[in-house]
């Protein structure tokens, strides 16, 4: 009856303690709570980046090709005297991104919003008729069925003999204006939100809007993320369609929407059921640090490849912390070109370009300084926005539907960490109170009230290890078998060794002073700590004094007199016994 | 004694100055093929000139200048045009390369952008 008790306090104390952190985690006081999420996905992401696609199969396949402040300047020599530079120049640029490689890519995704609001769109016809002319709009743009979704649009381009030119817009939930010039490039091509501001990666949007306000918007069916949209018309090339039913469906579909016939739409939302938990990789494409070399002269100035998992443990355990910290800054995991460099075409070869643009799913976008297009990557610190979604897109090649998914998108996680937080806790305290019943023992049997360091060390390495331990095994268990983003594995980690420390804050030290208090350095360490403890002890009698003096000061309290440390009296006559 | 010909003076004075225009041109590369069936052309400064057909543009034709950008400079027509790299061949062109990026990265920066690409042909000094 007494071990029900006492296994009945143990679980009460646990679920309190599990209680209270679901509380707090709930609150989210100060924001705590979800930067505390970000450190731990972060600090584990730092640690296991370069085990990310070790077998490169999504890198094989992406390229980035950017604009910045240097492009622009360096494009000053190719007549781009203005910025925005006009349609024209900018579909010479999507020409040379869709000839110079000897083939056109697989897909093209622009990270740039054309509403065509700031001032004359001078040469739009120009661009209008390239793009339509790479996505072979002609063959696809007349039968309704290919307008049923974008995925059965982008299945109709590849039908059709069409490069998928996918052009950012802004989300329709947030921005109720489609405008003109949108509408012209929607008809021609495929348009996919741009992700603002995002915590996780989304795969498909459905915004719920009736048949007018969609038409109006310019929504056809649901929205595809970027990642999603490239994915698809990756998967779509695919003789087993990436092995997703859905793709296989969509691509069954196409050659009878190009014909004219109606099609439904297919539902891929059980397939892509979460957002994405992007995972960035530190291992640079061997393309990229060729190119540079070729380019540059020299090599890459970025972190070396081969730093594996333990020393970037070793690393985040260091001062040496940190994201992209000076020489330790890490390459884009993508093969990166600025649009300039292939203009000037210093150093490149045509097997560069070839390898750059020719069947590759390439993504275009800006990473000018003054924009605010940056995200925060784990691993390489400020990002362009355009490599979150092509680190989303190297995510979905690598590991298919079995993406990581966020889990906070999901399920209630802090009910999940606070669970786990209740067991360690429980655990815990069984340890205490087992250390407690062993000292029992000990006192009634030999007469000793110690434990000996054979019984509780093991003991205490036990509770400590265990518990540790099960938070690592679950983080790992969470992302390598539940693909799920990792749990708050430093959250967790503190909460339940500040519970420990503060159960174990008295049978600790007395357990580990009582086995070692016959040596004499100790004796001498303990009459010293004593002394300094009496020392205190004056100074707060004295502090305390003053602030409220005593009604009759002659007399000597208990309090004030000396402790019995002079007397040297015996610190362990009663075992320390505490439950906690 | 006989008077030195006009002529021959005047020939080594052309050569005198052909030969290092001609290594001086040499040194900066040569343009091997055009690319494109019709090429852009543009002036020093980058202002667009027109198109060229590949046809008309003889090679292999020496580099003459580099133009802002990295425009590659050749002389057609008695004057000098200047071309996009991603439309020619060229050969010995890139060995004047010399990237100043590292250096122009501060010490302990956490800005990825150093490293998110290759700069531009700005990077790069002639020796």
């Amino acid at each position: 009856m007494i071990v029900v008790g006492r296994i009945l306090k143990a679980l009460l104390v646990s679920l309190l303690l599990a209680a209270s952190a679901y509380a707090v985690a709930k609150l989210n006081l100060f924001g705590l709570e979800g930067e505390s999420d970000r450190l731990a996905d972060g600090v584990y992401q730092r640690i296991t980046a370069a085990d990310y696609g070790a077998d490169r199969k999504g890198q094989r396949q992406i390229s980035v090709v950017y604009l910045d402040e240097t492009s622009m300047e360096a494009m000053k020599g190719y007549g781009w005297n203005r910025f925005p530079p006009t349609y024209d120049q900018q579909w010479t640029m999507y020409d040379d991104v869709m000839s110079s490689g000897g083939a056109p890519p697989a897909a093209i995704y622009a990270d740039y919003v054309y509403t065509g609001q700031g001032g004359a769109n001078e040469g739009f016809q120009t661009f209008l008729t390239g793009v339509a002319a790479a996505t072979k709009a002609a063959a696809w743009q007349g039968a309704p069925g290919c307008q049923t979704d974008p995925l059965i649009k982008i299945a109709c381009i590849e039908a059709a003999g069409g490069t998928p030119l996918i052009f950012a817009k802004p989300s329709p939930a947030e921005l109720d204006i489609f405008t003109d010039v949108q509408r012209q490039l929607d008809a021609v091509a495929v348009l996919a939100p741009a992700l603002v501001n995002v915590e996780a990666y989304p795969m498909i949007t459905r915004y719920g809007f009736d048949a007018a306000k969609a038409r109006r918007l310019g929504v056809h069916g649901f929205d595809v993320s970027p990642a999603l949209a490239m994915y698809a018309a990756w998967c779509l090339r695919q003789a087993d369609a990436c092995g997703i039913a859905g793709f296989a469906r969509v691509k069954a579909m196409a050659a009878g929407a190009l014909a004219g016939k109606p099609v439904t739409s297919v539902d891929l939302t059980p397939t892509f059921n979460a957002p994405l938990d992007v995972v960035w990789g530190s291992r640079p494409d061997p393309a990229y640090l060729a190119v540079t070399a070729a380019v540059t002269g020299q090599p890459a100035p970025c972190r070396g490849a081969a730093s594996g998992w333990l020393s970037r443990l070793g690393e985040q355990m260091a001062g040496l912390r940190g994201p992209a910290a000076g020489a330790r800054q890490e390459c884009p995991y993508a093969l990166t070109l600025g649009y300039d460099r292939i203009v000037a075409g210093l150093g490149l070869q045509s097997s560069d370009l070839q390898r750059l643009l020719a069947g590759r799913l390439v993504f275009m976008g800006g990473q000018f300084r003054a924009s605010n297009d940056w995200v925060e990557s784990p691993v390489h610190g400020q990002a362009p926005g355009v490599h979150f979604h092509a680190m989303a897109l190297d995510n979905l090649i690598e590991d298919g539907a079995d993406y990581r998914r966020n889990a906070n998108m999901m399920l209630d996680s802090d009910l999940l960490k606070s669970l786990l937080i209740a067991a360690l806790a429980f655990c815990g305290v069984m340890g205490v109170m087992a250390r407690n019943s062993l000292l029992d023992h000990a006192t009634l049997t030999r007469m000793e009230p110690r434990l000996h360091p054979m019984v509780y060390a093991p003991l205490y390495l036990l509770i400590y290890g265990a518990s540790i331990g099960v938070v690592f095994l679950a983080t790992w268990f969470g992302v390598s078998f539940a693909h799920r983003a990792p749990i708050n594995w430093i959250g967790i980690s503190a909460c339940v060794l500040g519970f420990l420390f503060y159960a174990t804050r008295e049978t600790l030290p007395a357990d580990i002073l009582g086995s070692i208090e016959h040596l004499s350095w100790v004796k001498h360490t303990m009459a010293a700590l004593r002394l300094f403890r009496q020392h205190l002890k004056f100074e707060e009698d004295r502090l305390v004094t003053h602030r409220a003096p005593r009604p009759i000061p002659s007399v000597e309290t208990p309090e004030a007199a000396p402790p019995a440390a002079e007397g040297g009296g015996n610190p362990q006559e009663a075992p320390v016994h505490v439950q906690t | 004694m006989s008077r030195p010909s006009l002529t021959r003076a005047a020939l080594a004075l052309l050569v005198l100055f052909l030969v290092p225009a001609v290594a001086m041109a040499a040194g900066m590369g040569t343009v091997t093929k055009v690319l494109r069936p019709q090429v852009h052309t543009f002036d020093d400064k980058g202002q667009p000139t027109g198109t060229l057909a590949a046809a008309d543009l003889r090679v292999p034709a020496p580099i003459v200048a580099m133009g802002t950008g990295g425009s590659i400079g050749v002389n057609h027509d008695g004057k000098v045009v200047f071309l996009r790299g991603l439309d020619v061949q060229t050969e010995g062109l890139n060995a004047t390369c010399k990237p100043v990026q590292t250096a122009a990265r501060s010490s302990g920066s956490a800005y990825a952008a150093t490293n998110m690409g290759l700069g531009g042909p700005a990077d790069c000094k002639k020796p």
